[in-house]
């Protein structure tokens, strides 16, 4: 209750490099504008812009419970939106919800999706009467791929057999747009691997758009082109990989007794270490500028170095004082503007 | 670009997956009545060497075809559609809710194909009730002699009883997070409501909630036939109550499916 | 080919690719004319998104290490490494290590020192 975020807040402006959430000019097959949703007297999604560029591999990331599952069930008409609208391929989730559900291929968060009482093959029978487009060939191709015992009852099969076969009903039936639920949760590596061979062949062979929402980004760090991370309900950044490489770096800096921070290293301080006479800044701007500004404050850098995708998720989601600041910044920019 | 265009399920294929879902049901369904039917041979064969006395005692356990006989069907009918709905609660966002195709007749064409099946044990019990009637009849060196005040419409009762219950289960399946809750929550109120407006001096309302049970359209005379027993004088209604008792709860059943229905097509 | 990447490090998968590709032609490891794996499967074999290859290739076209000839494939070009290339390959690596060394207070003049001496021994401990 006392958590209930208050909305509708301000929209978050501009298109500028410099911002954390952005919204793309390209072409786009997933979008959501004003986004929230509300359950009782707590807003569990709050003025989410999702944007997913057609084409792209997209990573929804953010803690449990962030309002990932609530933005997709959204978008498959499973929940409706409290306040705004979300678009799939320029068609309302919503007032075209079954248009929609039937250009994408879905794999919800539970792993007891279907019916558990089916064999494999009687599912999948089932399931391609629901789609037009489903490709037979394939759905076989893949189930030899999948190692599936087609004569198992879905029940009895282990997490990783069962995700297979969710996966193979996403994918049969080709779509434009597939939305990945958290699909790796509860697997092993070796599954895990196997899922992420499937979807690299997938859309080597047929262009499609995806959303992968999970909380292990790493796991998907050599597909995704975009990422979104959400946390609370609210955007926290939405930018292309190669945005987020270049304008993220860890500062490692010798510094003089009663240094202090420049205004400009406080705006883009993302998480911040410090020992006596050393800082480690993760901030969030142009390398030149910031090593300029560091160097003139009296600081001795001595090491700039970019993140990994983990380590980049971190900042952007642990919640750290220098976020604070930096989000506070951004208010102020648009307070001002 | 239309959104007026109506993607439908197909037909076959949901009813194949229904019959997959309650085959096991039916089968039970069968057993069970193969079991009740063993036994009313065995008894009968043994009444047969009896006396005349023991006979015409056994007749209070009739053993041909009885419209009250039906209370049965709604057990099956209930039953049944919880068991065909249990996989697709919409609670749970269930497989079913995620299917390319118009939510409103998806839940429309899959209680009619359960209905189907509803109806089909329906009939299969009738059918076992007269063909069972006929061989005790004959065990027993009777000649068939049906229940007295018994008519052609009386066989319809256990099929549209079966209907009733299942439509409003299926609609309480639908509508509610907490079907079984409604399930059970909806008799208990009933009754409690009875009781207190009979004891604590309601009496108009009293009679009017006793009247949607026992009242000439309740719900007694559309699971009986209105046929009861009073001692050991059976008591009858005319078709016309009947078949009035069946339009009232059958057009209800029907509107609160397809309510339930049209309120599911939004998932909250 | 045998290409090795890695995806959790913070260097773009695509110059990881690049410079892989780059190395094993200079290197002689990849002949002139070969041809090198298409898209798909170097995407599958990589687990990397399809796009990251194309982005690649792109460049080792743009760097004049490949040739992507229309419908055929991409294909490798005939090059040497120059001793320019050669010696930003080792000012790279000279400032990791500097870099490292400045960690633990290390002065670079002590470094070359280190180095010097860490090759003696443990390139006559190898041998």
């Amino acid at each position: 209750m006392t958590n209930a975020i208050p909305f509708p807040g301000p929209a978050l402006r501009s298109d500028a490099d410099g911002t954390l959430v952005q919204r793309f000019d390209r072409e786009l097959a997933i979008e959501s504008r004003m986004l929230g949703k509300r359950y009782r007297r707590a807003w569990a999604l709050s003025d989410v812009a999702l944007q997913v560029p057609t084409g792209a591999v997209s990573l929804f990331v953010g803690p449990n419970g962030a309002g990932k599952s609530t933005t997709i069930r959204i978008l498959l008409d499973l929940t409706r939106a409290t306040t705004g609208e979300a678009m799939v391929l320029g068609h309302s989730a919503s007032a075209e919800s079954t248009w929609v559900r039937r250009h994408v291929g879905y794999v919800p968060e539970q792993l007891d999706w279907g019916y558990g009482w089916l064999t494999v093959a009687q599912l999948l029978t089932y399931h391609s009467r629901y789609y037009p487009t489903w490709d037979d060939a394939y759905a076989q191709r893949l189930s030899k791929a999948f190692n599936l015992q087609l004569g198992q009852t879905m029940r009895t099969l282990s997490k990783g057999q069962g995700r297979r076969v969710h996966l193979l009903m996403a994918l049969a039936h080709r779509p434009p747009v597939l939305i990945l639920d958290e699909p790796t949760d509860g697997l092993d590596p070796l599954m895990r691997e196997g899922v992420l061979e499937t979807l690299v062949e997938h859309i080597a062979e047929s262009p499609t758009t995806l959303l992968i929402s999970t909380h292990h980004a790493y796991e998907f760090e050599a597909l995704a082109d975009h990422v979104s991370v959400i946390r609370h309900g609210t955007l926290q950044a939405q930018l292309p990989m190669e945005t987020l490489r270049e304008r993220l770096r860890r500062y490692q800096a010798r510094i003089p007794a009663q240094w202090e921070a420049p205004t400009a290293v406080m705006k883009a301080l993302l998480r911040r270490k410090s020992a006596p006479g050393e800082i480690e800044y993760t901030l969030w701007g142009d390398e030149t500028e910031l090593t300029a500004v560091l160097e003139q404050s009296g600081a001795t850098l001595w090491n700039v170095s970019r993140l990994n995708l983990s380590d980049a998720m971190i900042a952007l989601l642990d919640p750290d004082d220098g976020k604070q600041s930096l989000r506070s910044a951004q208010e102020d920019s648009r307070g001002i503007s | 670009m239309s959104a007026t265009t109506v993607f439908l399920p197909s037909a076959r294929g949901l009813q194949w997956i229904v019959f997959l879902r309650l085959r096991r049901f039916v089968a039970w369904a069968a057993f069970l009545f193969a079991a009740f039917d063993t036994l009313l041979i065995i008894a009968a064969s043994r009444a047969g060497a009896t006396t005349q006395a023991v006979r015409q005692a056994r007749g209070v356990v009739r053993m041909e075809y009885d419209p009250q006989q039906s209370f049965l069907l709604v057990g099956i009918g209930i039953l049944m559609c919880m068991v065909l709905w249990h996989d697709d609660e919409p609670r749970r966002r269930a497989y079913f809710w995620t299917l390319p195709v118009n939510r409103f007749w998806h839940a429309a064409m899959k209680c009619a194909a359960g209905w189907i099946i509803v109806t089909g044990l329906a009939v299969g019990f009738v059918l076992n009730m007269m063909v069972m009637g006929s061989l005790l009849a004959a065990l027993q060196h009777y000649p068939v002699v049906p229940h007295a005040s018994l008519q052609a419409w009386h066989y319809l009762v256990p099929l549209v009883a079966g209907t009733v219950a299942y439509l409003f289960t299926t609609s309480i399946m639908l509508a509610s997070d907490r079907p079984v809750a409604w399930l059970i929550g909806i008799p208990l109120t009933y009754l409690a409501s009875r009781w207190t407006t009979q004891n604590f001096g309601y009496p108009r309302l009293y009679s009017m909630l006793e009247s949607l049970w026992s009242g000439s359209h309740g719900m007694c005379a559309l699971i009986t036939g209105g046929l009861t027993q009073i001692g050991n004088y059976p008591a009858t209604a005319p078709f016309s109550a009947w078949a009035g008792s069946v339009v009232v709860w059958s057009a209800l059943a029907l509107l609160a499916v397809a309510g339930a229905a049209q309120w599911r097509q939004r998932l909250t | 080919m045998l290409i090795a990447v890695d995806p959790h490090s913070p260097t773009p998968l695509y110059a990881q690719i690049v410079d892989e590709i780059q190395r094993a032609v200079a290197l002689g490891r990849i002949a002139p004319d070969e041809l090198l794996p298409s898209v798909r499967q170097l995407a599958v074999d990589l687990r990397i998104n399809p796009s990251t290859v194309v982005q690649a290739y792109r460049e080792l076209e743009r760097l004049g290490v490949v040739e992507m000839r229309k419908g055929l494939g991409t294909y490798a070009l005939r090059k040497k490494v120059t001793a320019r290339e050669r010696r930003a390959i080792v000012r790279e690596v000279a400032e990791r290590a500097l870099r490292d060394g400045f960690r633990y207070g290390v002065t670079a003049a002590e470094l070359l020192e280190g180095i010097r001496e860490a090759s003696r021994t443990a390139l006559s401990k190898r041998a």
